[in-house]
């Protein structure tokens, strides 16, 4: 009975706020758009139920939405893997830090999160744009070489900055985690059998520190996947992705049956990636055939 | 031309010196052990022969070439370390394959030497099984077989049965003997456990504060400490301080504060009036009776103030009248009494002359 008690409120806050309403936009994708935006009333003119499949079949029919989808799957991966490249080494320097520097450190990766989301995202127009250092510093390298200058500002490029920038504490933070746990004598062990410094590091650090790499991994490409404040502020035209298709149809067509489709297929395909991740990263097992 | 030369090696922390001055020649096939208590350098000395560690002066050779600057990887030494470090996302074959894979050897010969190898430490049916699926016994021998599958020329081992209880260290033990004499390869063990040391090594060098103090056989070692601290660190050891009044006939009398006249055997150069040192006497040479007995030798009354009860024998501190205790063992068999001697009880120990032997500090 007291179990409960106390794990009755949450279940029931979940039940309300994010059950329900997921079970109401399941229903929503199947019913047809109102006049004026919203949803048209569940029972037509003659009383019958107004549901069908014409959302989904207008999504697999229009193949923009298609494109998009894979476009922003392609950010997310980009973003993932840069993520990991830069914060490898990263962690890997705070996990071997002594005491006193790995707090300063640890707080210097969180201190980002201090600042507005938002105006940090910004900073990046003004970083990336026409006018900056940057670009000036860029296009006097191109020009160099007798090409014509770029723009940064307003393409893919743009949104990947962003986005590794916003997400890159995520991946720092879990390798971390992970790598401050293993077990020096481990590599004492592998180099006093005979591997050099870049074996040691691929057969025993990067087999061990996996599920760290998956936990970022995951941190790092799900929210990515449908993100749009980043590709609203620094993706211009060039740079949408399926979250600002989303937004879009919810709060400006008002399309929300459409929108919830878009929804609902980003979900499943956030849950089927990341569940393939996981299956395949699951800590890695390495044998030899015995006798 | 030994196999392992260490030649003046010492090493510094600051103002602390680990390893002071120690030259050590080891012979190929030796099963060597550096035994000593706590901070006394034989770890230091260790990883420096396995390359973790460089020394400040004095060079380490291996068949007569010097191991400066050639890294752990490159040398063909290798470690059992205290804690195993067996790597615990590889499976007991792919953790003993690891050393030959680093080697470059081909597939085929790293599957035979595998088999060989597990064979050898008794683990065959073990060979697809995990670190964390092995009990601390079974991890023990997968580390051993690990670093000696590619024959090294020595093998270091880091007080690698401490983590075991005692019944299965016995059991160990004898292991590691036989392994040694089969496989040939020479074996430099570290600990701090003399009762092993003895039970293990062909030779033993006793450190104390980065020192050797003394570097012999295991027997020689136990019946002639050179001085007072492996005296004191092998076994039990009574150990009177005194001072030679007279000396004849190769017999001297020792006086020993709190004690009395204590007769000596003695070697032709300590047999001068006048020199102080240590009587150093084992108590399973004294012997202890409740009757007044004249004796040969030396013979002392007391009563008994502690007992120490070990299942087979018993050591028993007897003070004397001056006030100084001498440990007594005795073995406890006897029809129908575990113990023959109760603390208060009056008895008489006594010692042949030659049953001492005398160290100078």
């Amino acid at each position: 009975m007291a179990r409960w008690l106390v794990s009755g409120p949450p279940l029931l806050y979940l039940t309300i706020f994010f059950v329900l309403p997921c079970l109401i936009m399941v229903l929503a994708s199947f019913r047809s758009p109102g006049d004026y935006g919203g949803l048209a009333p569940l029972h037509d003119e003659n009383g019958n139920l107004d549901l069908s499949f014409d959302n989904y079949t207008r999504f697999v029919s229009d193949f923009i939405y298609a494109k998009v989808f894979l476009k922003s799957l392609t950010y997310a991966l980009t973003t993932t893997v840069v993520c990991l490249v830069m914060a490898y080494p990263v962690a890997m320097l705070i996990a071997h830090s002594s005491k006193k520097y790995r707090d300063l450190l640890l707080l210097l990766v969180i201190l980002p999160f201090w600042s507005n989301f938002l105006i940090r995202v910004y900073a990046w127009m003004i970083i990336l744009g026409p006018q900056s250092a940057l670009s000036r510093a860029v296009n006097a390298v191109l020009a160099l070489f007798g090409m014509q200058p770029v723009e940064m500002l307003f393409s893919g490029f743009a949104v990947i900055v962003g986005l590794v920038y916003v997400h890159l504490p995520f991946m720092v933070l879990p390798l971390y985690a992970n790598l401050e746990k293993h077990d020096p004598a481990l590599l004492d062990a592998a180099q006093d059998l005979g591997a050099n410094a870049w074996r040691r590091f691929w057969r025993v650090t990067f087999p061990l520190s996996l599920p760290g790499v998956f936990a970022g991994a995951a941190l790092v490409f799900i929210p990515a996947l449908g993100i749009f404040a980043v590709s609203d502020i620094l993706g211009g035209t060039g740079g949408i992705m399926i979250g600002n298709v989303i937004k879009q149809q919810l709060l400006e067509t008002r399309d929300w049956p459409f929108g919830s489709v878009l929804s609902i297929i980003l979900t499943a395909v956030a849950l089927l990636v990341a569940g393939g991740a996981a299956w395949v990263a699951r800590p890695k097992r390495e044998g030899v055939e015995h006798v | 031309m030994a196999l392992l030369e260490i030649r003046n090696v010492r090493r510094r922390f600051g103002d602390f010196t680990a390893v002071d001055n120690v030259s050590l020649s080891i012979e190929a096939g030796e099963f060597f052990t550096l035994l000593g208590p706590s901070g006394c350098g034989k770890t230091t000395l260790l990883r420096m022969i396995a390359g973790f560690d460089q020394p400040d002066e004095g060079e380490i050779l291996l068949d007569g070439v010097s191991l400066a600057g050639t890294p752990p990887e490159h040398r063909p030494v290798h470690t059992v370390f205290q804690s195993y470090a067996l790597f615990p996302h590889m499976t007991v074959a792919a953790n003993i394959a690891f050393p030959l894979k680093m080697a470059n050897r081909p597939a085929d010969e790293i599957k035979s030497k595998v088999a060989e190898a597990l064979e050898d430490v008794r683990l065959s049916e073990f060979a697809a099984r995990y670190p964390h699926e092995l009990s601390g016994g079974q991890r023990q021998r997968v580390a051993i077989a690990r670093a000696l599958v590619n024959h090294p020329k020595v093998l270091l081992l880091d007080e690698p049965l401490s983590a075991l209880d005692a019944k299965l260290r016995e059991q160990m033990q004898i292991e590691l003997i036989n392994l040694q004499k089969e496989v040939g390869i020479t074996f430099v063990y570290v600990t701090h456990d003399q009762g092993e040391a003895l039970a293990l090594s062909h030779r033993i060098a006793v450190m104390s504060r980065g020192r050797v103090e003394q570097l012999d056989e295991p027997d020689k070692i136990y019946s002639f400490p050179r001085n007072r601290f492996v005296a004191d660190f092998i076994g039990t050891c009574n150990l009177f301080d005194g001072k030679i009044e007279a000396a004849e006939n190769g017999i001297g009398k020792l006086k020993v504060e709190g004690l009395g006249v204590v007769s000596l055997a003695l070697a032709a150069e300590e047999a001068k009036a006048g020199n102080a040192g240590l009587l150093a006497l084992r108590p399973e040479k004294v012997k202890i009776a409740s009757d007044d007995q004249p004796g040969e030798g030396n013979c002392f009354q007391g009563v008994v103030r502690e007992l120490l009860y070990l299942g087979d024998v018993t050591v028993y501190a007897v003070e004397i009248a001056g006030g100084v205790r001498v440990k007594a063992l005795l073995a406890n068999f006897g029809a129908g009494r575990t113990r023959f001697f109760e603390v208060g009880d009056t008895v008489t120990v006594a010692w042949a002359v030659d049953a001492g032997h005398f160290l100078h500090e």
